[in-house]
């Protein structure tokens, strides 16, 4: 692919200011044991970039191993020493927030962006009263306020999640609650210094479907009240489509497929999210019919393929696909897909994305990664 | 009418687990009937928790009944010891949730998938165990070039298979799938699934399919019973339960599942159901549910309502359907459509 001319990913957002949170072009690898042998090396993540607007709530869809998590872990700052970290820049509010010193790190996490995660019980301390670990969060990041100020703000958090009894609740510990009662004090802490930027990986995905439905509007109401922006890690289809209004599929360590949820949903223009979506047995009404599995497996990251990574499981897949990474195609407002059968020059035939437009956007193609 | 004897039978089965609180046992499992016929999968579904594995792990023995009786095939296997037991494992087979956890990593795939003929069938020569094994690797999609390999070489897909595999060499009639699919992503979900159905097809097989994927169950379930407490309160075919749940329980459960479908939106439908589930160490008294059931009335405080049959083997636990002169309650006309689940609606 010849360059024609640079197009951010950030101009085709949808929104028409910059966005809140930017990342351009992230790599994560995790060395190997052997220092400098990069054979061993890990290529989590292989060059993502994405924006997430003011008050958005944006999904990054993924299967296991695919890069999702560690592509959030990497904008908080909390991956372990063995993970290099190289974008071409990741910005809040415009401000750089990459090579940030730890003090700075630490000031930005939980005031600006905040996290949570999947697994409530380890995320809590179990030695610790509920209280004192969601007020743990103010004494960290707001200093001055009095021990009964202090007190009444975190009874003020809990009954804000809906925790029932918040002033008897305070002295409780983790182990005295549901895994949906944990959930929403992680929310509660998260949301304490109504962060600008609420990271959720997999928030609901240890918990029950009735408990899932009463997390997932407590999120929704926070963000309205709040007007946080949300990037919410999730491998549900149905819970992207309960709350996102965009979406991100990942697949071994690049995005493949962003859309507004509609289209994705409508008009999938990725094998792979086709793939997904045929997954699901929901989706089909006449249960006879076996469900479209998606065959194999995802690559070995240790040595990911250096064409399309879903070359190996696509029905579709040609030689080229096998040797040249494709560039992303642009499909309409905010949907790209990184799939060399968008390509005018594609043959027709068998095609599913046959007789759609699509440009192609220089500045992703060929990028080499390892 | 002599309906063909069902392959298995649960009759009021309980299993109650020490709680450290004294007296007061843990009620896993409090008076569950069901039958499954020979052929059939029976999906059973509900909240963790509810006692979905303890029920199929006291239906293969691996827990001791505290009461009640299970039948295989006609014959009472609740109190046979061990020993007499033997025929009757071989005949149902177990497949767990942790493709990680439930194979031993330090032997091969050959060793883990042979070792039940090494229970069963000890006598059986090498040559043809190995035999036996690679035909059941192959019913699974697996090859011969696996045999000498260790559990932790495949992926979670893989494992899955290499546990049906061991499910399947002792030819059983009865598998007893606990969540099976729950570990996998959703791509691999669809193998398995698709590879369960197939075999059930070639070597017809019973199925009892636990899962708390709502939707995965409809697909792959005949019949689904809906558990909550250590109770079933409702148990219908798989079309009839998800197009008309007749338990507030059950439609609040399908409407709590959250809808691939963007135009759905999450605000516009009530809440499914507030709260959390109780203590199963002091459950509420009467219907277990009524603490978060919107429709709960004096009467269900005070007397649990039996699975009573509403008529073409839809049976539910509730009040609402108690007797003549209650119908105007019958809530399946006002919930339901409230609720709008989108796993309902007649197959086309």
């Amino acid at each position: 692919m010849t360059a024609t001319g640079p197009t951010t990913p950030l101009e085709r957002a949808p929104v028409a200011e910059a966005p809140l949170l930017s990342v351009n072009d992230l790599h994560v690898t995790f060395r190997g044991r052997s220092g400098q042998d990069s054979r061993n090396s890990v290529y989590a993540v292989r060059g993502v970039s994405f924006g997430l607007g003011r008050g958005d709530t944006v999904g990054l869809v993924g299967e296991s191993g695919s890069g999702k998590s560690v592509t959030a872990l990497s904008l908080v700052g909390l991956l372990p020493d063995t993970a290099d970290v190289t974008a071409r820049a990741i910005t809040l509010a415009d401000e750089p927030i990459t090579g940030l010193s730890p003090k700075a790190m630490r000031a930005l996490r939980g005031r600006r962006l905040a996290m949570v995660f999947q697994d409530p019980m380890t995320s809590l301390n179990p030695l610790m009263p509920i209280g004192r670990q969601v007020a743990e969060m103010l004494t960290t990041h707001e200093r001055g306020l009095s021990r009964a100020e202090r007190r009444q703000r975190v009874i003020d958090l809990l009954a804000d999640v809906r925790i029932p009894e918040p002033d008897k609740r305070y002295k409780s510990f983790p182990h005295e609650f549901s895994g949906g009662m944990r959930q929403r004090v992680m929310i509660a802490m998260a949301m304490a210094l109504r962060p600008e930027v609420l990271i959720a990986d997999e928030p609901t995905t240890a918990l029950d479907v009735t408990i899932q439905d009463q997390i997932l509007r407590l999120m929704r109401r926070l963000q309205r009240e709040s007007g946080t922006s949300i990037l919410l890690i999730t491998h549900d289809l149905g819970v992207v489509a309960s709350l996102c209004s965009r979406v991100l599929v990942m697949y071994a360590g690049l995005i493949l497929e962003e859309a507004p949820v509609d289209q994705l949903f409508a008009r999938p223009l990725h094998p792979y999210t086709l793939g997904l979506l045929g997954s699901l047995p929901s989706a089909r009404a006449d249960t006879d019919e076996p469900l479209q599995s998606i065959p194999g497996q995802p690559p070995d990251m240790t040595n990911p393929p250096p064409g399309c990574p879903f070359v190996d499981r696509c029905q579709h897949a040609r030689a080229r696909c096998q040797t040249h990474r494709p560039p992303y195609y642009s499909v309409g407002a905010g949907h790209r897909s990184l799939c060399w059968l968008l390509d005018p020059a594609a043959p027709a035939d068998g095609n599913p994305f046959a007789g759609v437009t699509a440009t192609a956007l220089a500045e992703t193609a060929e990028k080499v990664s390892p | 009418m002599t309906a063909p004897m069902p392959l298995l039978a649960v009759e009021a089965l309980t299993k109650h687990f020490p709680s450290g609180t004294r007296d007061k046992p843990v009620r896993a499992l409090d008076g569950v009937t069901f039958t499954v016929r020979r052929g059939e999968t029976f999906g059973l579904v509900g909240e963790s928790g509810c006692g979905k594995s303890t029920c199929a792990r006291t239906i293969i023995r691996l827990y001791q009944p505290t009461d009640g009786r299970i039948r295989l095939d006609g014959t009472d296997i609740t109190s046979l010891s061990q020993r007499q037991l033997r025929p009757f494992r071989r005949r149902m087979q177990m497949i767990f949730q942790d493709p990680y956890a439930s194979l031993n990593a330090r032997m091969t795939v050959r060793d883990i998938v042979a070792e039940p003929l090494a229970v069963h069938e000890s006598a059986l020569p090498k040559a043809e165990v190995t035999e036996r094994v690679e035909l059941a690797l192959s019913q699974v999609g697996l090859s011969r070039e696996h045999l000498l390999r260790y559990a932790h070489e495949f992926s979670g897909g893989q494992r899955q298979r290499i546990g049906i595999a061991r499910a399947l060499i002792l030819h059983p009639e009865l598998i007893l799938c606990d969540e099976p699919i729950s570990a996998l992503d959703v791509s691999i979900q669809a193998q398995i699934v698709n590879l369960l159905r197939q075999l059930q097809e070639d070597l017809d097989l019973t199925y009892v399919f636990i899962a708390h994927d709502l939707s995965m169950v409809r697909y792959m379930a005949d019949r689904v019973g809906v558990m909550y407490l250590g109770q079933l309160v409702e148990v219908a075919d798989a079309p009839a339960l998800y197009s008309h749940p007749l338990h507030p329980y059950t439609q609040g459960l399908l409407a709590s599942v959250p809808v691939p479908d963007p135009a759905a939106d999450l605000v516009a439908r009530p809440p499914a159901i507030e709260g959390d589930v109780p203590s199963p160490i002091d459950p509420p008294s009467g219907c277990r549910f009524r603490t978060r059931c919107p429709l709960a009335r004096p009467i269900c405080g005070e007397a649990s309502p039996a699975l009573t049959d509403t008529g073409d083997g839809h049976e539910v636990a509730c009040h609402l359907y108690g007797g003549p002169g209650q119908s105007p309650d019958h809530p399946s006309t006002t919930t339901t459509s409230d609720h709008q689940n989108h796993l309902g609606g007649n197959p086309t």
